[in-house]
C-alpha cells in the first residue's frame, strides 16, 4: 500500500521522509515499556480476593482442561497475591499499593484488564506481541510505524531502541527487525551504559573535511553501484551513512541527559552513567521531543517464577517512578496528547504457584497492559478476568487487537498498512485485529 | 562491535541470523579503531605496491571487491586522493601521533601520501560491496 520497495535510486532516502497516514492521527508518536519476563497481573493489577481466600486449595479441574504451563504442573495450589491494593485517582482505578506512582497517573490511563496472547513461552510470545507473529522474520510494530509514518528528523532513526533490567530481551534483536520492510526501518539501539551511541567521533586525526569526503565518495560508489545491480539494500546502507555522519553531530548532545535540570532528573529518579529504565525513561523523552517516531525501551526483570515478592517490590522500584514521571513530564510539556504510553509484558503469570509459596510460571489467557496519552481516555478500567484472574472473561483483548489500537491512533487502518512480500500482502495484525473503541477518546 | 552486527546471543540455537543495516554499523566501519587500523594497513599496500598511483588504487579496489574498477569509480578514488593530500597541520600530527601500528612499518611513507591512501582505503572497506558477500 505504501512504497512499493526502494530499488531505484531516485528513491534513495525517501523512506526516512515524513509520510501522511490513513486519516488525521491522535498519536504522532509510540513510547512502547516493554516489560520483558511478564510482569504479574496477579499482584499489580488485577485484585483476586477470591483467590485470596482459596489460597492453598487445588484449582477446579474445569479451568485446567486443556490448559497447559510452561513449567509447572496445572494442578498446583493456587497462590493468593501478598501485595495490597488501593484505589487511585478520581477515577478509583485500583492497582497494587508497591506502584503508588503510576497510581497517581490513573486518571490518565486506560488499564486494560483482559488481555489474551497465544504463547507461553517468552520469545515466541515477545515476538507475537512486537510482530504479530510468533515465528520471526516479520517487520516490528515500530518498523511498521517507521514504514508508514517516515522521520520527523533526519538526523535520527525513526525507531530507537533501549534496553535495562537483569539482561536483554528474549526474543533479541527480533523484536526490533525491519523483517522484509527495507531496512532502513530496523530499530537502532542505543546503549544504556556509557555512551549511548559508540564511536560518534571521528578516529583521531581524521578531519571533518575528511570525513565527509570520505562518505560522499562510499555514498557516490554505492549509490553507482546500486544503479547497476538494483539490490535495495543498498539504498539502506546510503541512508545509514548518511545518518551516521548526521548522527555524528546531533547525538552527543541528545543522549546527554545531565543537561537536563536537576528537577526533571530527579523527577524520573535518573542518573547520568547509570544503567537504569529512569535514565532510558528520561532519553526517551528527549528522543520524542526531537521527532523520533517510536521509542522501545525493554525492561526485562519480570519472570518471578520464585522470588516473586521481593522481585516485584525491586522492580517496581525501578520502574514505577519513572513511568510516572514520563506521563507527567510528557503532559507538562503539552506532548502527552500526542506521544502514546504503552506499558506491558508478552504474558501473565498462573494464579497456581511454582515453588514453594513464593512464584508463578507463565500464562497466557489473562493479563493486564495500559496504556495513556495519545488519543487514549484516562480513567478507564477495560475488560474483566473470572475470580481467580486465570481467563479473560469480558472484553477480551488479543494482541493482535492492541496492535490493531496502535495503528489506530497513528491513523492508519491496520488492514490497510500492507507490505508486498514473498507474493502476497502482509500486514502487522495478520488477518486479526478488532480497534479497542472502548479505551478511545 | 559484534552485537552492532547481530551476532546472536551464543547460548540458545540460532536458525537464522538476523541481518540489519544501520547507522550504528556505520559509525563503527568508519570511526571504530580496528577499522581505521585495517585502513591503515591497506594504504600501506598502496603505497607499497608498483605502478602508478591508479595501477595501486586499482589493485586495491579488487582486493576489496573482487573485480576491476570502471573508469569512473577509479576516477571518484583519484580525486579523493588528490583531494587529501594537503594536510591539516594539527590533524596530520594527531594522525602521526595515535597509529603507530606494531605489525606495520608505515614510517617510510610521506605523511600526506599515507593519509591520503588512508582515506582512501577507508571508503574501499566501508563500500557495499566489501562489506556483503551478495
Amino acid at each position: 500500500m505504501l512504497g512499493k520497495g526502494n530499488a531505484s535510486a531516485n528513491n534513495t532516502f525517501s523512506s526516512q521522509i515524513h509520510k501522511s497516514p490513513h486519516y488525521p492521527a491522535k498519536a504522532k508518536n509510540v513510547i512502547f515499556l516493554y516489560m520483558g519476563g511478564a510482569p504479574s497481573h496477579l499482584d499489580l493489577f488485577d485484585n483476586k480476593p477470591e483467590l485470596r481466600r482459596m489460597d492453598g486449595t487445588i484449582p477446579p479441574p474445569e479451568l485446567l482442561e486443556g490448559y497447559q504451563s510452561a513449567f509447572i504442573r496445572p494442578n498446583n495450589k493456587l497462590l493468593g497475591s501478598k501485595f495490597s491494593f488501593e484505589r487511585y485517582g478520581k477515577c478509583g482505578m485500583e492497582m497494587a499499593d508497591i506502584l503508588p506512582h503510576i497510581g497517581s497517573c490513573a486518571d490518565d490511563i486506560s488499564l486494560i484488564r483482559s488481555m489474551q496472547t497465544d504463547a507461553f513461552n517468552h520469545a515466541p510470545a515477545q515476538i507475537l506481541m512486537s510482530t504479530g507473529s510468533q515465528q520471526f522474520g516479520r517487520p516490528s510494530l515500530g518498523s511498521w510505524v517507521s514504514y508508514g509514518l517516515g522521520s520527523e528528523n533526519q538526523n535520527l532513526p525513526s525507531f530507537v531502541v533501549m534496553s535495562s533490567g537483569l539482561k536483554g530481551p528474549s526474543a533479541g534483536n527480533s523484536n526490533w527487525s525491519s523483517g522484509f520492510l527495507p531496512s532502513i526501518h530496523d530499530g537502532v539501539t542505543f546503549n544504556s551504559t556509557g555512551e549511548p551511541v559508540l564511536y560518534l567521533s571521528n578516529p583521531k586525526g581524521v578531519s571533518r573535511k575528511q570525513q565527509r569526503d570520505t562518505i560522499d565518495a562510499v555514498n557516490f560508489l554505492n549509490n553507482k553501484r546500486l544503479n547497476s545491480v538494483g539490490d535495495p539494500e543498498i539504498n539502506s546502507r546510503l541512508a545509514a551513512f548518511e545518518m551516521a555522519f548526521r548522527m555524528q553531530d546531533v547525538a552527543p548532545e541528545v543522549t546527554d541527559i545531565s543537561l537536563e535540570p536537576e528537577k526533571i532528573r530527579s523527577m524520573y529518579g535518573a542518573v547520568p552513567g547509570e544503567r537504569s529504565f529512569a535514565n532510558n525513561c528520561l532519553l526517551a523523552r528527549r528522543l520524542v521531543e526531537r521527532g523520533v517516531r517510536f521509542v522501545e525501551l525493554f525492561h526485562e526483570s519480570w519472570d518471578q517464577h520464585g522470588n516473586l515478592v521481593k522481585g516485584l517490590k525491586q522492580n517496581c522500584k525501578d520502574v514505577d517512578q519513572a513511568c510516572a514521571a514520563l506521563i507527567k513530564d510528557l503532559k507538562q510539556r503539552g506532548l502527552l496528547d500526542e506521544t502514546l504510553i504503552v506499558w506491558g509484558g508478552e504474558f501473565g503469570r498462573t494464579p497456581m504457584v511454582q515453588g514453594g509459596n513464593d512464584g508463578r510460571d507463565h500464562h497466557p489467557n489473562a493479563f493486564t497492559m495500559w496504556m495513556a496519552g495519545g488519543g487514549v481516555k484516562g480513567g478507564v478500567e477495560h475488560g474483566r478476568t473470572d475470580d481467580l484472574g486465570f481467563n479473560a472473561v469480558e472484553d477480551k483483548v488479543h494482541v493482535h487487537d492492541l496492535n490493531a489500537t496502535i495503528l489506530h491512533l497513528l491513523g492508519f487502518d491496520h488492514t490497510k498498512l500492507t507490505h508486498r512480500a514473498q507474493g502476497r500482502d502482509f500486514r502487522l495484525t495478520d488477518v486479526h485485529g478488532h480497534v479497542v473503541q472502548n479505551i478511545l477518546t | 562491535m559484534l552485537s552492532t552486527f547481530d551476532a546472536p546471543n551464543g547460548s540458545v540455537s540460532c536458525v537464522r541470523r538476523t541481518v540489519s543495516t544501520t547507522p550504528l554499523q556505520a559509525l563503527v566501519t568508519l570511526n571504530e579503531q580496528v577499522s581505521l587500523e585495517a585502513a591503515l594497513a591497506l594504504a600501506h599496500l598502496i603505497l607499497s605496491d608498483e605502478g602508478s598511483l591508479a595501477n595501486r588504487v586499482s589493485r586495491a579496489f579488487e582486493r576489496c571487491t573482487s573485480r576491476q574498477p570502471d573508469p569512473d569509480e577509479l576516477e571518484t578514488l583519484i580525486t579523493l586522493y588528490n583531494a587529501n593530500l594537503a594536510l591539516d597541520p594539527e590533524q596530520a600530527k594527531l594522525f602521526k601521533e595515535t597509529y603507530n601500528p606494531v605489525t606495520l612499518d608505515i614510517s617510510a611513507h610521506p605523511l600526506n601520501e599515507l593519509i591520503a591512501s588512508a582515506t582512501v582505503a577507508r571508503t574501499l572497506l566501508n563500500l557495499d560491496e566489501t562489506i556483503t558477500k551478495n
